[in-house]
C-alpha cells in the first residue's frame, strides 16, 4: 500500500478542506510533516486511521473519541444532516488504485458516532469498481493488527520491546505469516455453530422474509431514480476537469525540462487507450467464442460415438438404403417379380420380398444419412476451428496485457523522471497534473459508480421479482449431514498438522529479517532472536578478559534495553515487518493469497527518545519501507534528524501545520525555519483550528 | 538473508496437503479463503454461516 492523497473536512481540529498530497516517489519516499507540540500531529494520524477503520482505528491517547466534526464547526450548525466530518483517502496497493471515503453527519454523531458512512472504490483497468465490502476489503489489505504497527505515535511505540507485550507482537507476526489464518480456521470448523448446525434442519424460509423483499423492491425504484439524475451532474463535472488536464499537459510539452518525456508520456497514454479498447474488443470475442462455439469443443465424445453407430449400420448394409421402398410396393402390387416370376400371395417367393422392405428405404432417408454425414463432419472441423480461434485470441489477449503492462510501467517511470526534476515549475505542473488526474479518475470513478450502481439496481430489481416467486422451502438430509460432520472434523485434523509444519518453516526466516535490519540501525554486539514461540528478544554474547574466566561454550545472555533502545528495537521490529510483506511471496506457505506488498510507515514523532540511535534511524528506516511520512515537531527534527534527511534527499514533500488559537503549547515555536525563509505557524485566535500548508522546497 | 531456495510447491505442508482426499482439500481451500477475508475483524458475524454453505456446497 502506497497513500497517494488524504482530505480532511472537519476532521476533530482540521477546520474546513485540508489536503496532502504523499511523495510517491521511489528515491523520495520521505513525507515530513512539520507540527509544534499541540498543533494536530496526532489529530492527523487519527486522521488516516479513521478513514481506514472509524472508531476502532483511533488511538488510545485520543480523547474525546466521540467528538469527530470540529468543534466550532458542530457548533455552528443549523442542519445537523448536511454538517459532516469526511476523510477521503486515495492510496494503491498492489497494482490496483483504491480511493476511500469515510463520512460522519452531526446527526449520526449526535446518535452514535460509531456509525459511519464508508466507501471504497478499486480501478481495475482503468475501469472504478465499487468493492462491496469495504471494510472487510480494507482489513484484508491492510489488517487491523498490522496497522497499529505502520501508523504509530513514535513517543509511545516502546513498549513493543518490554517483555510483557511479546504477546501482541507475537499476534502480529502470526497474522502477516498467515498462522493466524490457519488456527481460526480451525477454532470456527470445531465450533458449535458449524458443527451444531450439521445436525439440525435448515431453517425454514418464513414469509417475513418475501414481505422484506417487497419492500425492498420500492427502494430500489426510489435509488434508480435517484441515480439518474447524479449522473446529469457527473457528466458536466468530467467535461470541465478534461479541459484543465490538457491545460497542463500543454504547458509541461512547451517547458523544455519536461518537453521530451511529457510527448512520449502523451504517446504512451494514447497507446494505453488504444490497447484498453482493443483489450475490452478481445475479451468480448473471447467470451463470444466461449458462450457460441466451445460446445464443438465438448461434443468430441459424442461425434465420436455418432460416426460409430453411422459406420456399424454402413458395415451392415442398412444404409444408405439400396433399395428403395417405392419399387418394391410396385412389385407386390403388380404381383410380379423383376426376374418375371409370379408373387402369390402366400408364396415364398413374395415373402422374400416383402423382406427386402425391412431394409429398403426411401429417397428421403437416403438424403437424411447424407445430412447426417455432413452435420458430424461439419461439428468436427468446428471444434477444431474453436480449438484454433480460442488459442490465438487469448494469445492476442496475453499479448495486449503484456504490452499494457509495459506501458504503465513506462508511464510510472516518467512520472518518477519528472517528479524528479530540479525545476521548479516543473514540479508545480507535475502536482497540479496529478491532482487533476486524480480528480478526473475521482469523476470517472464516479461515472462508473454510477453506472454500476444503476445497472446492479435494475439487476436487483429483476432479481427481487424472481425471488419473491421464488421463495422454497428446504430440509437437511440426515446422512448427508453425517458425512459433512466427518468431513468438517477431518479438515480440522488435517489443518493442525499444516500448522505446525508452517511454523517449523517459516521461523528462520522471519528471525533472520529481523536480524538483519537491527544489526544495521544499532551496530555490533548484540542480536536478536525469534524464540519458538514467537517472542523477540535482544541477546549478546559475554566476553571474557582471560580464558579463566569463560568455561565451556560462550555464554549468551537477554540484553536489559534502556528506553531509547527498547525504542530503536520497537521500530526494527516494524521495520521487518515491512520488509517482510513486500516479500511476502517468496516465503513458501500452503497459504495461499499472501503476495507481497508494499506498507507504508506512518510515525507520529518517531524520534523523541532515540538519543544517539537517531541518525541511524533517519538513514535506514527510510531506505527499508517503500513510504514513510513523518510527524515531526522542531525539536526532535532540528540537528541530526535535519542533516541525515538532508544529506540522502529522500525527502519528497514537505508540509507544515498552522495552528489557530488563543493559547499555545509551552513548548511550541510561533515561527519555524524550515524552507527558505521562515513561517508563521502559530496565529492567535478565539476559536480552535488547524490548517495544512505545503512548504515550497 | 534470502528466503529458502524452495518452491511453495514442495513444502512439507503442501506434500501433506497432497495426501488428503479431494474433498477434504477443496473444503479447507474453501474455508481458508472465507477466512482470509475477515481474519482480522473483531466480529464475524457470518464466518460460521459461510463455512457450513461451503461443506453443503462440496459434500452434497
Amino acid at each position: 500500500m502506497i497513500l497517494e492523497k488524504l482530505i480532511i473536512e472537519n476532521f476533530r481540529q482540521f477546520r474546513g478542506r485540508q489536503e496532502i498530497h504523499f511523495s510517491t516517489i521511489t528515491e523520495r519516499n520521505v513525507t515530513l510533516v512539520h507540527a509544534e507540540n499541540g498543533f494536530g500531529k496526532t489529530a492527523l494520524l487519527n486522521a488516516l486511521l479513521w478513514g481506514f477503520y472509524g472508531h476502532e482505528g483511533l488511538t488510545e491517547d485520543l480523547p474525546k473519541k466521540e467528538s469527530i466534526i470540529h468543534e466550532g464547526v458542530a457548533a455552528r450548525s443549523r442542519n445537523p444532516s448536511a454538517t459532516s466530518a469526511k476523510v477521503t483517502i486515495w492510496f494503491s496497493h498492489d497494482h490496483e488504485r483504491y480511493r476511500l471515503e469515510r463520512e460522519l453527519t452531526l446527526e449520526q454523531q449526535k446518535l452514535d458516532s460509531k456509525k459511519t458512512d464508508f466507501n471504497l472504490e478499486v480501478t481495475v483497468d482503468g475501469m472504478p469498481m465499487t468493492v462491496s465490502c469495504p471494510q472487510k476489503k480494507i482489513l484484508t489489505l491492510m489488517p487491523a493488527g498490522i496497522s497499529e504497527f505502520l501508523f504509530f505515535n513514535g513517543e509511545g511505540i516502546e513498549h513493543l520491546a518490554r517483555e510483557e507485550n511479546s504477546a501482541k507482537i507475537t499476534e502480529a507476526i502470526r497474522q502477516m505469516l498467515g498462522l493466524k489464518l490457519l488456527e481460526t480456521a480451525i477454532e470456527d470448523l470445531r465450533h458449535q455453530s458449524v458443527l451444531g448446525k450439521l445436525r439440525s434442519e435448515l431453517r425454514e424460509r418464513t414469509s417475513e422474509e418475501k414481505q422484506a423483499k417487497i419492500d425492498e423492491q420500492s427502494q430500489v425504484d426510489e435509488d434508480i431514480a435517484e441515480l439518474n439524475k447524479r449522473k446529469e451532474t457527473n457528466q458536466k463535472n468530467i467535461a470541465a476537469t478534461d479541459a484543465e488536464l490538457e491545460m497542463v499537459n500543454a504547458k509541461l510539452e512547451l517547458n523544455r525540462e519536461a518537453h521530451h518525456l511529457q510527448k512520449r508520456r502523451q504517446d504512451l497514454e494514447a497507446q494505453q487507450v488504444k490497447l484498453t479498447d482493443r483489450l475490452g474488443l478481445v475479451t468480448k470475442r473471447l467470451g463470444q467464442i466461449v458462450a457460441e462455439d466451445s460446445y464443438a469443443l465438448f461434443a468430441g465424445d459424442l461425434v465420436k460415438r455418432g460416426r460409430e453407430i453411422v459406420n456399424k449400420l454402413r458395415a451392415e448394409g442398412k444404409i444408405p438404403a439400396r433399395v428403395l421402398n417405392t419399387f418394391l410396393k410396385e412389385l407386390l402390387d403388380n404381383h410380379t417379380c423383376i426376374c418375371k416370376r409370379h408373387l402369390a400371395d402366400g408364396s415364398p417367393e413374395r415373402k422374400a420380398v416383402e423382406d427386402l422392405m425391412t431394409y429398403a428405404g426411401d429417397q428421403q432417408f437416403n438424403n437424411a444419412v447424407g445430412a447426417l454425414d455432413n452435420a458430424l463432419g461439419r461439428i468436427e472441423e468446428g471444434a477444431e476451428h474453436t480449438r484454433k480461434t480460442l488459442q490465438e485470441t487469448n494469445a492476442e489477449r496475453l499479448k495486449i496485457l503484456e504490452d499494457l503492462k509495459h506501458v504503465r510501467e513506462e508511464l510510472a517511470d516518467i512520472h518518477q523522471k519528472i517528479g524528479g526534476k530540479a525545476d521548479e515549475e516543473v514540479h508545480k505542473l507535475e502536482d497540479a497534473r496529478e491532482a487533476h488526474l486524480l480528480r478526473q479518475r475521482e469523476l470517472v470513478a464516479e461515472k462508473a459508480r454510477l453506472e454500476l450502481r444503476l445497472e446492479e439496481r435494475t439487476k436487483r430489481r429483476e432479481e427481487l421479482t424472481r425471488e419473491i416467486q421464488a421463495i422454497l422451502d428446504s430440509e437437511a438430509d440426515a446422512q448427508r449431514a453425517q458425512r459433512r460432520l466427518t468431513a468438517v472434523e477431518d479438515s480440522a485434523q488435517l489443518l493442525e498438522r499444516l500448522l505446525k509444519i508452517e511454523t517449523d518453516e517459516l521461523r528462520p526466516v522471519l528471525n533472520a529479517e529481523i536480524d538483519e535490519h537491527f544489526r544495521k540501525i544499532i551496530g555490533v554486539g548484540y542480536w536478536a532472536e525469534l524464540s519458538a514461540d514467537f517472542r523477540l528478544s535482544i541477546r549478546k554474547r559475554l566476553e571474557f578478559d582471560s580464558p579463566e574466566e569463560g568455561v565451556g561454550d560462550p555464554l549468551e545472555i537477554d540484553v536489559a534495553l534502556s528506553q531509547g533502545q527498547r525504542q530503536v528495537t520497537s521500530l526494527v521490529f516494524i521495520a521487518s515487518l515491512v520488509a517482510l510483506a513486500r516479500r511476502r511471496s517468496e516465503i513458501p506457505t500452503i497459504v495461499k493469497g499472501l503476495t507481497g506488498s508494499d506498507y507504508p510507515m506512518v510515525m507520529d514523532s518517531p524520534f523523541g527518545q532515540l538519543s544517539q540511535f537517531r541518525p541511524g534511524v533517519a538513514r535506514w528506516i527510510p531506505q527499508l519501507a517503500p513510504q514513510v511520512i513523518i510527524f515531526v515537531s522542531s525539536t526532535q527534527y532540528e540537528g541530526a534528524v535535519a542533516d541525515e534527511l538532508k544529506r540522502s534527499k529522500r525527502i519528497g514533500k514537505r508540509y507544515f501545520l498552522t495552528y489557530h488559537g488563543p493559547n499555545i503549547h509551552p513548548d511550541a515555536k510561533r515561527e519555524l525555519k524550515i524552507g527558505k525563509d521562515p513561517v508563521t505557524v502559530y496565529f492567535e485566535s478565539k476559536e480552535e483550528f488547524t490548517e495544512i500548508q505545503e512548504l515550497e522546497s | 538473508m534470502n528466503a529458502p531456495k524452495q518452491a511453495a510447491g514442495e513444502t512439507k505442508s503442501r506434500e501433506e496437503f497432497q495426501k488428503a482426499p479431494e474433498e477434504i482439500r477443496e473444503l479447507i481451500k474453501a474455508v481458508l479463503q472465507e477466512e482470509r477475508q475477515v481474519m482480522h475483524m473483531r466480529t464475524r458475524p457470518d464466518i460460521h454461516k459461510n463455512i457450513l454453505q461451503h461443506v453443503k456446497r462440496l459434500i452434497s
